[in-house]
């Protein structure tokens, strides 16, 4: 049938090895000779299993510092933001930075998703589905840091304009209300998403399952789907519209994020370039926890044919391309500083360079430039080590990257007498550490509970969905 | 759907026109040839003529430099993504990226205006160390500096100064900031004493800076701001001031060696590729298409790094106290739309003359997809440069809009009055208000709802008319950048006639040499190992989820 990639090679020398660069074909993306029952079997598996102990010994740590992470915010509200190391000038210290860090990361699946599929980019099938719940909890993550920052955290419902008998409402030339709309929106579109390409592999699990319990809440959650062609057409309808308004959301929820920063006067902030770079900035973070994820689960759950070298690669090549994005970014920043001619602009890059925070600039230099360019080598690239390396340190980087420009701006403001440094207090470094026992435990809880391969869209990105039969010959090309 | 055949290539497809593009491509000189010249003849004719067809060369070279770098940049970022579908269609990209060397000849008059040493349209390019006033800058700024000191001795410029101050002296009414260089000039024979101390100003700022860059420390601004909203008077300082500040950014060797630098890179990325992808013509080897892919990733960055530069050399610097990291983006989106609605047209008009039979519906709807898509980034990257600098309201950068008739705020320009009413924009409704808004509907909305529609985007007629509609826009939208840094509140429009001949007689010219290219090879690169993937681009069915349900 006609198809983008007519001619799928399917007559690889080694069958687990799908990274060849033979520009007269097209490598296939799922290996092994598997038939769709196989991809059935595998993706279900998890789900369908009592865990395996592996899972156990991430799940347990993970909730334990998803405790404490509660346990501090209730530390918080009882005593005071007063507990974290926001002073004045910096008034937005640890939580603004977590915040952007989190939000940037959920930016992958929703690029994954929507703009990978309206590039027709079929290698995302297989990584797709975590690559969104990962967008999902690193909100959820993001979102609390705003809510509890507000200093008066019963009251945060005020950030929503509702009509209220004190004809009070939020100022709504300030962008941090704009966020407040650009994050729910892409919030409550990205779970739909999510949710929506879900569906017909909820009924799959359904359909599998013999824990009675399970059947019933699998049964509710599939909306009673029964895989019939009237299903499959108002299921495709949607998708593609929802991956249509998902692809403006990629760029949106982080240019509103970068105007936080960017409208304001401030040296260092106030740049017009932030949306995109920040847009290329938040998919680079989100590409390296991708790949944080994908190389030990492809491991630990069997799918090594299915998340395949070459998926990662294509994720390695991602993180470069976005890599170097940023880096321009970087060096336009300093070029422009110069450039501007102003004495503000001027004295904060050098202040970013050589001044009390310069090891932070130097350790984002260091992880976001010029480590992760081990990834131009092939053999990096298909290297799980190497790969994770790269992966963390651009996981790093982009935190600090967020550091360096929410605090050195802030500290080191326009007059001298109002300068002060920024010091984290345990309470900072501790819920930071304690917001990742959330976002594990519930992408655990997900790799657990729910389809973790797009089990429906991975089969249709196989050799036999072109109409080749189980195991294949030569006679692919051409069709 | 099943198992159709893949379409075959046709002689149609992989024809060489040859001799057959001989009466296109002499016709497309004569009439580029005729514009220019007619253009010049204009301009002589007409007081301020010339000045104007300065400005009229920048926008029209923007433009022609838009398409080209779309072209490349096409090339080269469908070969970074190794990209199947736009097989059948990527030599007309080709060979508009192998016309960089000819951008390079079509250069030379912005030399000349630069070597003129009148600083239009590049004020940077006019001698500032002369007469009392620059005098002042000379001494203060030696204390301070002394390489600040040689670069006012512009290299370029020393000779021709005099008949510059002579001509200078005739404006009488400042609009611009090109006008306003000159009369800022003018007054500087008349009187001395108070521009002196304005050159001290900033003379004094920039020690502060020496000062705060040395010890951390902290200085106040720089005082160009401000002082003199009246008349344009402050803009004088501040250019001159931020031209020392900048050096050596300004100076004659640097900027040549920067294009040189251009045009080398950028002639060693278009022309080798289009070499590879042609000579992969005659020998159909796959490893060809290695080697592009090979050299792709480091020809994007490049692409990256120097259009940046190259925009600020090209457009920015026809101000030179503006700054904005966007700008070079924003060059970029309409370049990339430019190129992109180029190809719908010249593979539209070939295959009216019946060549290309196999590049289908698909292609364009393809290429359509990305038009909307650029329609779309061009709104987001100008609205995000134009929104951050509207809401920040810096003087600095807000006077940059003011002048295209887009803010309210401040009056830097000067309404004349001392409070800040009376001091609004002179130029907010003025004609520039009207193209600003212009571009707002018919670069932004109106395409964005009109390309939305597949059926736009593969039906024969409208795709036509939205690419020609998209290359107006890109053109207005260039003009809408640098014009206003000749004449603003008002546009000129007296001056029009020279604006367009020019740019039709540039683009005349870029076509013929294109075409001159394009007649020596196939019109589509038939060696290319993934053709048959091109050929049998059916985007009905490129969700995978659709393959799957279609079934066999």
């Amino acid at each position: 049938m006609a198809s983008i990639t007519p001619g799928y090679d399917v007559t690889l020398e080694d069958p687990h090895r799908n990274t060849g660069d033979d520009p007269t074909r097209r490598a296939p993306l799922v290996l092994g000779g598997q038939g769709f029952r196989d991809i059935t079997d595998k993706a279900a598996a998890v789900a369908l299993n009592w865990p395996a102990l592996w899972w156990w010994a991430f799940f347990l740590p993970s909730v334990a510092f998803a405790g404490l992470f509660f346990s501090l915010i209730g530390y918080l509200f009882a005593t005071g933001v007063g507990v974290w190391g926001n002073n004045q000038p910096a008034a937005w210290g640890f939580p603004i930075i977590n915040f952007v860090f989190w939000v940037g990361i959920g930016h992958a699946g929703t690029l994954i998703s929507a703009i990978l599929f309206l590039f027709r980019q079929n290698w995302r099938t297989a990584i797709n589905r975590f690559a969104e719940a990962m967008t999902i909890f690193a909100v959820v993550c993001a979102g609390i840091f705003p809510g509890i920052h507000v200093g008066r955290p019963w009251l945060a419902f005020w950030l929503f304009p509702y009509p209220n008998q004190m004809a009070m409402w939020p100022q709504f030339r300030s962008p941090l209300l704009w966020d407040v709309f650009a994050v729910s929106t892409y919030a409550s579109v990205s779970l739909l998403f999510w949710y929506t390409g879900m569906v017909p592999d909820i009924a799959t699990l359904r359909d599998r399952t013999k824990n009675r319990i399970a059947k019933v809440a699998y049964g509710i959650m599939s909306f009673g789907w029964t895989g019939s062609s009237r299903h499959w057409h108002r299921f495709e309808k949607a998708y593609l519209l929802l991956a249509a308004l998902c692809t403006p959301l990629v760029l949106s929820v982080h240019s509103v994020v970068s105007f936080d920063f960017a409208v304001a006067q401030m040296p260092g902030w106030h740049t017009t370039f932030f949306p995109p770079y920040f847009v290329a900035g938040a998919i680079y973070g989100g590409f390296a926890m991708v790949l944080t994820l994908a190389v030990p689960c492809r491991h630990l759950l069997g799918f090594r044919d299915i998340i395949t070298e070459r998926h990662i690669e294509n994720c390695c090549k991602v993180m470069l391309g976005t890599g170097m994005i940023v880096t321009y970014a970087y060096t336009a920043e300093l070029f422009f500083a110069w450039y501007s001619g102003h004495h503000y602009e001027r004295s904060i890059f050098l202040f970013r360079l050589g001044g009390p925070y310069w090891w932070g600039f130097w350790l984002l230099i260091l992880l976001n430039c010029l480590i992760p360019q081990i990834m131009w080598i092939k053999k990096c690239r298909l290297n799980p080590w190497t790969i994770m390396i790269a992966a963390m340190a651009v996981n790093a980087g982009m935190w600090f990257e967020r550091y360096v420009i929410v605090v050195t701006s802030l500290a080191n403001d326009f007059v001298p007498s109002s300068w002060d440094q920024f010091n984290p207090t345990w309470v900072d470094l501790w819920m930071f550490a304690g917001s990742f026992g959330l976002f594990c435990t519930n992408f655990l809880l997900f790799l657990k509970f729910l389809p973790t391969v797009a089990i429906a869209e991975v089969k249709t990105v196989t050799p036999e969905a072109h109409g080749h039969g189980g195991h294949h010959d030569a006679a692919t090309e051409g069709h | 759907m099943a198992h159709h055949a893949i379409p075959e290539l046709t002689d149609a497809d992989t024809v060489v026109l040859g001799n057959r593009a001989g009466p296109w491509y002499h016709g497309l000189l004569a009439l580029g040839g005729a514009c220019l010249v007619l253009a010049l003849i204009l301009a002589v004719l007409f007081p301020d003529g010339v000045e104007r067809f300065a400005f009229a060369y920048i926008v029209a070279y923007a433009f022609a430099l838009a398409i080209v770098w779309g072209c490349l940049f096409f090339t080269i970022i469908t070969t970074l993504f190794r990209a199947g579908w736009c097989a059948m269609v990527r030599r007309v990209a080709e060979t508009f990226a192998a016309c960089v060397p000819f951008m390079a000849a079509l250069f030379i008059p912005v030399v000349v205006f630069v070597v003129s040493g009148t600083g239009i349209p590049y004020p940077w390019a006019q001698p500032f160390g002369d007469g009392a006033h620059a005098a002042d800058v000379h001494d203060t700024e030696h204390d301070a500096d002394h390489d600040d000191g040689e670069h006012h001795e512009g290299e370029d410029a020393d000779e021709t100064h005099d008949n510059e101050h002579a001509r200078n002296a005739d404006f009488d009414s400042p609009a611009g900031p090109a006008r306003v260089i000159a009369s800022e000039d003018a007054d500087t024979h008349a009187e001395p004493g108070e521009h002196g101390e304005d050159a001290n100003h900033a003379a004094d700022a920039d020690h502060g800076e020496e000062h705060a860059d040395a010890h951390g420390g902290h200085h106040g601004p720089p005082t160009f701001m401000g002082e003199n909203a009246k008349d344009w008077g402050w803009y004088g300082g501040a250019l001159e001031y931020y031209v020392g500040v900048k050096y050596p950014w300004f100076e004659g060797w640097f900027w040549a060696l920067r294009w040189i630098v251009y045009f080398a890179v950028f002639s060693l990325i278009g022309v080798g590729y289009w070499r590879l992808s042609v000579r992969q013509d005659r020998t159909k080897d796959p490893e060809l298409t290695n080697t592009r892919e090979k050299w792709a990733p480091a020809s994007v960055i490049t692409f990256a790094l120097l259009t940046t530069f190259m925009t600020i050399d090209l457009l920015m610097s026809l101000d030179p106290v503006f700054f904005s990291t966007m700008f070079a983006i924003i060059f970029f989106a309409n370049a990339f739309t430019a190129g992109l609605a180029t190809m719908i047209l010249v593979l539209t008009v070939l295959q009216r003359r019946g060549y290309l039979p196999n590049v289908t519906t698909e292609h364009y709807h393809d290429l359509g997809k990305l038009l909307f898509a650029f329609v779309f980034f061009w709104g987001y990257v100008s609205f995000s440069q134009f929104m951050l600098i509207w809401y920040a309201s810096l003087p600095e950068t807000t006077y940059w809009f003011e002048l295209r008739g887009v803010t309210t705020a401040a009056g830097q320009l000067g309404g004349g009055g001392d409070t800040f009413k009376d001091a609004a924009a002179p130029t907010l409704g003025s004609g520039w208000s009207w193209v600003a808004l212009f571009l707002l509907f018919f670069h932004l909305f109106l395409p964005f709802a009109i390309l939305l529609s597949k059926h736009v985007k593969r039906h024969p007629f409208w795709r036509v008319v939205m690419s020609a509609w998209m290359l107006v826009v890109v053109y207005v939208d260039l003009y809408w950048y640098v014009m206003p840094v000749f004449s603003s509140p008002e546009i000129g429009l007296g001056f029009l006639p020279i604006d367009l001949l020019t740019a039709v007689g540039v683009v005349c010219l870029l076509l013929a040499y294109a075409l001159r290219l394009a007649a020596r090879h196939s019109l589509v690169a038939k060696g290319d190992p993934r053709l048959h993937e091109s050929l049998a681009l059916d985007t009905n069915v490129w969700a995978p989820i659709h393959a799957a349900g279609n079934g066999k």
